[in-house]
């Protein structure tokens, strides 16, 4: 009788083991199986496009350094979406005020630059969230600039002097972008970018155009290329499983 | 931002002075009736109510510039010319509507200017007419043909 006993015991065993042997290969196929759905979901939509991120573009306090006449600041707002691509708008302001032996300036202008940014960059290496960039802008900029004195040269009846009351002038333009932002510190983010802007309408003109136009550059160009140094802090979205 | 302009300096970075000046060029109408540019000799003129000498100097010319008053919408330029009989004088009075243009960042505003009538008195000159009446910034036009007897 044990001896029957002894070899229904080992079967159920055997049967039990070879059921959690099952199970267990049944769990890691499904975990690998998940885990690739992640890896390529991932590579999809790389970890650091999800969620939201804002930050300031240094770049304004260098040209402020080279050119005192020029003070302003901008701050980035950036949210990452599926397949690489980011929503971007980028704001600010700016002012400007010289005295030329020619004319005296002033102005103040604000703007709104909106567009998106695709990241080029795939990579395998966990927790590398850099990005290669490339994006493309819609620019406005609203500008209120007077000349409180001009003068014109004129050597032998003397010269003409003058001033120009206050006008407000609207500026529209494109903007390519290409650069790079990468994560120096758990979600800080730091980037360049060159941008490539080409004026598209400049209205509201009266008597003269602004010198510079807030978010663009000088308005004498009609193409601009400016570079912008980005400091982040990313927000991250938790990814639903 | 550190904005890097593509369009290098413009070469308009300077004082835009004597650009509101009337080119003026001599013509005489010989018997034939055909019109010929000519040289007027020992020419010399000054404004009226400046009296300072343009260029402070004598010459013989074919064409010269003469400045206008840019806080005025008249000028009055008196020519002379020495001749071995004496000197002879004319004035021209230039009649205009000035409106001001903006050239640019680095060089600002000037005045551009548009003839409205030309007058003259003395017996140097015939006649005076306006060719081109428009004085702009960067052009360079005969505005006015001053007509000499012959």
């Amino acid at each position: 009788m044990l001896r029957y006993i002894s070899l229904i015991s080992f079967f159920l065993l055997y049967l039990f083991q070879a059921s959690a042997q099952d199970d267990n290969t049944f769990s890691q196929d499904s975990e690998e199986e998940e885990t690739n759905v992640i890896k390529e979901r991932e590579k999809r939509d790389p970890p650091s496009n999800r969620g939201i991120s804002i930050g300031i573009n240094a770049g304004t306090f260098i040209i402020a350094a080279f050119e005192p006449s020029r003070i302003g600041t901008e701050a980035t707002l950036r949210y990452g979406f599926k397949n690489h691509f980011f929503a971007v708008a980028e704001g600010g302001f700016e002012q400007v005020k010289f005295e030329k032996d020619v004319y005296d300036y002033k102005s103040t202008g604000e703007f709104l630059r909106i567009g998106f940014d695709y990241n080029l960059f795939n990579v395998d290496e966990e927790d590398n969230n850099d990005n290669v960039l490339l994006g493309l802008r819609y620019g406005v900029g609203m500008n209120d600039y007077a000349s409180p004195r001009f003068s014109i040269k004129e050597n032998y009846w003397g010269d003409y002097t003058g001033s120009i009351p206050s006008n407000i002038s609207t500026a529209h333009w494109a903007e390519f972008m290409f650069g790079l932002r990468t994560e120096v510190l758990k979600n800080f983010y730091m980037g360049w970018s060159f941008r490539l802007r080409r004026l598209i309408a400049l209205e509201g003109i009266d008597t003269f155009e602004p010198y510079v136009i807030a978010g663009y550059g000088r308005a004498d160009n009609k193409t601009n290329l400016s570079f912008t140094y980005t400091l982040e802090y990313h927000i991250p979205f938790k990814r639903r499983k | 931002m550190l904005y890097l302009f593509i369009s290098s300096c413009n070469n308009d970075d300077i004082y835009l002075s004597n650009q509101q000046a009337v080119q003026a060029s001599f013509y005489t109408v010989r018997e034939s009736g055909e019109v010929k540019d000519t040289v007027v000799y020992s020419l010399f003129a000054y404004g009226l109510e400046n009296d300072k000498i343009l260029d402070n100097d004598t010459v013989d010319a074919s064409s010269l510039f003469l400045p206008l008053d840019l806080n005025s919408n008249q000028t009055q330029w008196v020519l002379n010319t020495i001749k071995s009989t004496g000197t002879f004088s004319a004035t021209i009075t230039f009649e205009y509507e000035k409106e001001l243009d903006f050239v640019s960042g680095n060089s600002g505003m000037t005045q551009n200017i548009i003839l409205k009538k030309v007058s003259h008195t003395g017996s140097f000159i015939d006649s005076v007419v306006i060719s081109y009446p428009n004085i702009n910034y960067d052009e360079n036009q005969e505005n006015v043909k001053i007509y000499i007897p012959n």
